[in-house]
């Protein structure tokens, strides 16, 4: 009676040691691995009234569409975003893509400022290491994983206007 | 912290003031929905997985609660501007959004409610631990089944306990959208021990 008492408790006591030993492996099952996220910063020197709108007024200060091509099959991702942080130099605008393939991807940002309009398009784009991922038109190759992140899950891309 | 420490202080003397009943074990999973706000991927709605360890004696509820969060939004929530205005890229990694909570429980055959409040902490893959991710708060009512159940539970996270008070206050004064706006449901299957 009594081992029929414990053996919820064991069975909980498992069941706590199992999520808390095995915290990566139960990650790396849920989560696929091909995941990127591209921050496109706008300068502040360049578009000044841009940032200080963002800065002290918390306004839109424009708007960024993004294009992920990818190259295998020609299919081509579209994604339109504001701002999603700002600092002393550069306004920042976040995309997270999560269900990339082991394709190879081009990006191209449009950039249509608050103040100047429309901006010509930018396809290079930098790793975490500030490497500029080929000539221009830059790509990356999924997985990536010389991006500065040990476990190869996700890697962050720049961008500059 | 007084504000906190009174609340906990009046649930532990009402556990006490009612007969233990019982006291109860919990194991649970569950899902809420994915949320990225101004996604550009519609794959970023893939619902989010959370495990549930809980432990009941009489009233007084005492849980953890493991959410599986996703790269993108571990590095949006470890990311930030510092107070000289420098920008701090987050970490790009899956994680565990991990809630340790106290509060009261009630169950009325075959219904239970719960309210609870407690801190939270971030683990990322990797082993690092992430301390700046606030405290929150749940409420939730569920249907209980023997020995499973199921749970519907919506969980508030705040940057701090100033802005949990001050969402308290809000809502003592008929003002809840503090309290209850942005708030993440989540639906657990539970087994009882």
């Amino acid at each position: 009676m009594k081992m029929r008492k414990l053996l919820p408790l064991v069975l909980l006591a498992l069941g706590a040691l199992f999520l808390l030993t095995s915290c990566d492996a139960i990650l790396d099952a849920i989560f696929p691995s091909n995941q990127a996220v591209v921050d496109v910063a706008i300068w502040k020197s360049d578009f000044s009234l841009d940032w200080s709108a963002t800065y002290y007024t918390n306004h839109s200060s424009g708007r960024v569409t993004l294009y992920l091509t990818d190259v295998n099959d020609g299919s081509v991702t579209t994604a339109v975003g504001s701002w999603t942080g700002v600092d002393y130099t550069y306004v920042h605008y976040t995309f997270p893509f999560t269900k990339l393939m082991d394709h190879t991807y081009t990006l191209t940002a449009y950039y249509n400022s608050y103040s100047l309009g429309s901006q010509p398009p930018n396809t290079v784009f930098y790793d975490p290491s500030g490497a500029e991922m080929g000539t221009p038109p830059c790509s990356i190759t999924m997985p990536y994983k010389n991006s500065g992140d040990s476990t190869g899950h996700s890697v962050n891309l720049y961008m500059y206007f | 912290m007084k504000k906190l420490l009174l609340p906990l202080a009046a649930i532990l003397l009402l556990a006490l003031a009612v007969p233990a009943a019982f006291s109860e074990a919990e194991l649970g999973i569950g899902l809420s929905p994915g949320q990225i706000s101004g996604a550009p991927d519609p794959s970023n709605v893939d619902p989010i997985i959370n495990f549930h360890v809980g432990w009941t004696w009489s009233i007084l509820f005492l849980s953890w609660d493991s959410y599986a969060m996703p790269d993108y939004w571990v590095y949006t929530n470890t990311s930030y501007t510092d107070q000289w205005g420098g920008y701090h890229d987050g970490f790009n990694v899956p994680g565990f959004l991990n809630m340790f909570d106290i509060g009261v429980k009630i169950v009325l055959k075959p219904f239970v409610g719960f309210v609870e409040i407690g801190t939270n902490g971030l683990y990322l893959r990797g082993g690092e631990n992430y301390g700046r991710v606030g405290v929150n708060a749940r409420l939730g009512a569920g249907l209980k089944f023997g020995f499973w159940g199921i749970n519907f539970s919506g969980t508030q996270v705040f940057n701090s306990t100033q802005d949990m008070s001050a969402a308290f206050h809000d809502a003592a004064h008929g003002n809840w959208s503090t309290l209850t706006d942005g708030m993440v449901p989540t639906l657990d299957l539970v087994i009882y021990f």
